[in-house]
């Protein structure tokens, strides 16, 4: 009985199931399944071989930047001149530079040959400016015109005989010609 | 050679598209898990050994893309049912699917669905995809008599849940 009931039971779930397949099949089959996983699987390949070219040029690129930097590091080591000394040298020298005491000795310094500079071209001046006043003489005496006579605008001036202005006049040739002499070897210095 | 491979595998199809009935809740979630085993295999087809075992290789990967699919849908319908406090109609799914089929099938369907991982594969490879059991057996990597008992269980298990359901409507 129990075996009857069993097979029953076997005979109702295969009629079911053979029955819900007969429907899906008959959809499934209308469907054109296999033309649908052909296109599909096509298009997976051209997708896998454009992705596969997509990945060479970019890596073709950075290949081709790494390149550039390494050769570029090598070139930098190269041609750029080692010089640790120099630059321990140049770092001392800035401290010190720094430093107060040598602050103070360097501003000394400026201003001594600031003072140095400015002695030499007064001395220059008036050498110029005695030379020239000379010339304004010798033009004078040849032109005719006494300059040494005194003018009687000018109530400073002393009378002086003719013996005293030659001597005076003796005396500025000579200073005059050491101060020309003088003038030429400061103007080679 | 490959794509050689891949147009007999073809040939399958409507065996294939059975299992994947067999797991699925309807028609069209069938078609595309037949779809889907065709392209895993289509990309998997590498790592086929032998050319010669391509049909039980093909029915394992429909086998394990079906159970996969099966633990993502509960997994996708467990958390839709929190979300939707207990909503009836998400448990049993698409209601249209429902009244379309026939009810008895839709009784089957889910007495298939309640039972055990192990026997309900090896009573969808039998009843739906056609296997014999040596294939059956190739495919699960078990012994056939392992097969013929599991299938046993099966049968016994859907019929009385069939009976329970009919009770129950009674």
């Amino acid at each position: 009985m129990k075996q009857g009931e069993k097979k029953n039971d076997m005979d109702i779930i295969e009629k079911l199931i053979a029955e819900e397949k007969e429907v899906a099949l008959r959809r499934f089959r209308a469907g054109d399944f296999s033309s649908r996983v052909r296109a599909l699987t096509q298009a997976k390949r051209k997708g896998r071989s454009l992705s596969s070219l997509r990945l060479r040029i970019p890596l073709a690129a950075w290949g081709g930047a790494a390149l550039l930097v390494v050769l570029g590091i090598i070139a930098f080591f190269i041609f750029t001149p080692r010089t640790p000394q120099t630059s321990a040298t140049q770092t001392i020298e800035n401290f010190l530079r720094q430093t107060p005491a040598v602050q103070g000795l360097t501003r000394s310094q400026e201003f001594s040959t600031k003072e140095v500079e400015t002695g030499a071209s007064r001395f220059k001046e008036s050498i110029v400016m005695a030379l020239s006043s000379s010339g304004r003489n010798q033009l004078s005496e040849k032109t005719g015109q006494d300059k040494l006579v005194p003018d009687s605008r000018s109530p400073q001036m002393p009378h002086l005989d003719l013996e005293n202005m030659y001597r005076i006049l003796i005396r500025e040739k000579s200073i005059e010609r050491v101060l020309s002499l003088s003038l030429k070897k400061l103007e080679e210095v | 050679m490959e794509s050689a491979v891949f147009e007999d595998m073809l040939a399958y199809q409507d065996s294939v598209f059975r299992i994947c009935l067999g797991f699925s809740r309807n028609i069209s979630d069938a078609e595309d898990l037949a779809q889907e085993v065709y392209l895993k295999a289509y990309r998997k087809l590498r790592t086929l050994k032998n050319p010669g075992l391509s049909r039980e290789w093909l029915f394992r990967i429909a086998k394990n893309t079906c159970l996969e699919q099966q633990k993502t849908a509960r997994l996708r319908r467990l958390l839709l049912l929190q979300w939707r406090n207990g909503s009836r109609e998400m448990a049993n799914g698409n209601p249209e699917d429902e009244v379309a089929q026939n009810e008895q099938i839709q009784r089957l369907k889910r007495a298939v669905q309640r039972l055990p991982k192990k026997l309900r594969v090896v009573l969808v490879m039998r009843e739906y995809g056609h296997l014999s059991y040596q294939e059956i057996a190739a495919t699960m990597g078990i012994k056939e008599g392992t097969v013929m008992s599991r299938l046993n269980r099966a049968r016994s298990k859907v019929a009385a849940a069939l009976q329970e359901a009919t009770h129950e409507t009674r």
